[in-house]
């Protein structure tokens, strides 16, 4: 008889994880089937064997503290992890320092008015009241052209840095791939293991029963030349009378 | 007072809740760790690592219903790392294991009383299990172990691993089958094994 049943319902009805009509359904198979049958005596041999099994406790418990669990962690983290939350402040802090440190060491003025956007670095205005004294500013001056330019530029190398994250994304992604391909591999591997077994074990009996049918073939054989020869006796005799 | 109850209280600041967190589970994960592993040393560090995370990130567990589940994926991730970290792992004979595991009982951390004989048994009885546990593949051995030993539903195991409850099952299947299979090879059988 043809056995179709899946392994995931053997499983579930080892475990008694199917609803009613689903239980008896695959109950009345198995009872119809040696095939299942055996496998679910598998299953009884193995899960008998594991619940032997028997818990252990840890040898030292856990007890965390209010302050000292959070840096229990954190040490494995290095001095930046072990931070915390005031980790961003900091960052922060470091950002802007070091922003208005170039700022003020470059002395850098930015304007944007009809003459175009204007980044001057160098000596600061001389005073307020000379209207005249930004025309005599030692500084580069870049014109709407050259700011266009700029711009352009500088979207092209955030397009750039675009590609290259998404580049390591990509990657991370493949290791993913792979790691999952090598576990269905594996995985497929075991299958292929199993199924050939399966025809070992079907090929050797399949054997046996070659072997017994040439046998039994034999035998008839015997017997039917015997009842030619019986027959041919008897032909012979009555053709004598 | 239920996990749920416990999440919630810890989050909102009582450290005290999730000690009992602690104590609720810790046996639990640590055997998780020690059968997927076989190895004490890297249970106790795996269980210590384990809670650090939970501690750290419980505030962003969403369904505190579900938080066996979620001790169990960070222990699978940490046995993970760990694996990763010592692939060139030593191996340890069967032999050597069972040397081991009778040198190393001790009355306190079994749950068969305080009889050093039938601690032993039981020290025995678990190293080969783990053993055997370590000569089928992992994927399969991450099932059987939470089926078997975790009380976990296949809906459970499925979550916990994020593959199909259907997947979960045909590796619970194949995983039983090869360990069968072990224990034939190495002459194991339930009569012969019990205490
Ligand atoms: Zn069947």
């Amino acid at each position: 008889m043809k056995c179709d049943m899946s392994r995931a319902s053997l499983i579930d009805f080892f475990y008694g994880e199917l609803d009613e009509g689903d239980r008896s359904r695959v109950e009345l198979h198995t009872q119809a089937c040696p095939a299942c049958q055996a496998v679910l005596q598998e299953l009884q041999e193995a899960t008998g064997v594991l619940r032997l099994g028997s818990e252990e406790a840890p040898r030292e418990n856990l007890t965390f503290v209010a302050n000292d669990a959070g840096n229990l962690g954190n040490y494995a983290r290095g001095w930046w992890g072990r931070l915390g939350r005031a980790r961003l402040l900091l960052a922060f802090a470091t950002a802007f320092a070091i922003i208005v440190l170039c700022l003020s060491l470059a002395r850098v003025k930015a304007s944007y008015d009809a003459d175009g956007f204007v980044l001057t670095f160098g000596e600061p205005v001389a005073s307020e009241e000379s209207p005249q004294a930004r025309t005599r500013v030692s500084g580069w001056q870049l014109t709407r052209s050259e700011f266009e330019q700029q711009r352009r530029s500088d979207f092209f190398e955030i397009q750039e840095m675009f590609r290259e994250s998404e580049a390591r994304q990509l990657r991370s992604q493949q290791i993913i791939l792979e790691g999952f391909a090598r576990d269905l591999d594996s995985q497929r591997r075991q299958d292929m293991m199993w199924v050939g077994r399966g025809l070992q074990s079907f090929s050797h009996t399949s054997q046996v029963e070659i072997d017994r049918t040439q046998l039994a073939l034999q035998e008839l054989m015997l017997v039917t030349n015997a009842q030619g020869n019986q027959i041919r006796a008897i032909q012979f005799s009555k053709q004598e009378d | 007072m239920n996990d749920s109850d416990l999440v919630n209280r810890f989050v909102a600041g009582d450290v005290a809740a999730f000690n009992t967190l602690v104590r609720r589970w810790e046996k639990t994960i640590y055997n998780f760790i020690l059968r997927y592993l076989s190895d004490r040393e890297a249970a106790q560090e795996g269980c210590q690592k384990t809670f650090i995370r939970a501690y750290q990130n419980l505030h962003r567990l969403r369904d505190t219903d579900r938080l066996s589940t979620w001790l169990h994926q960070i222990a699978v991730n940490i046995c993970k790392d760990d694996m990763r970290s010592r692939s060139r792992r030593k191996s340890v004979s069967l032999d050597q294991l069972l040397a081991q595991s009778d040198h190393t009982f001790d009355p306190a951390t079994h749950d068969h009383g305080s009889n050093p004989e039938e601690c032993a048994a039981a020290n025995r009885v678990n190293a080969l299990l783990n053993a055997a546990l370590q000569e089928i593949p992992k994927l399969q051995r991450a099932v059987v172990i939470m089926k078997e030993y975790q009380g976990l539903k296949f809906s459970e195991i499925a979550a916990t691993l994020a593959i199909s409850e259907n997947t979960a099952k045909s590796r619970m299947y194949y995983g039983l089958k090869a360990l069968r299979k072990v224990f034939e090879k190495w002459e194991i059988d339930k009569e012969s094994l019990e205490i």
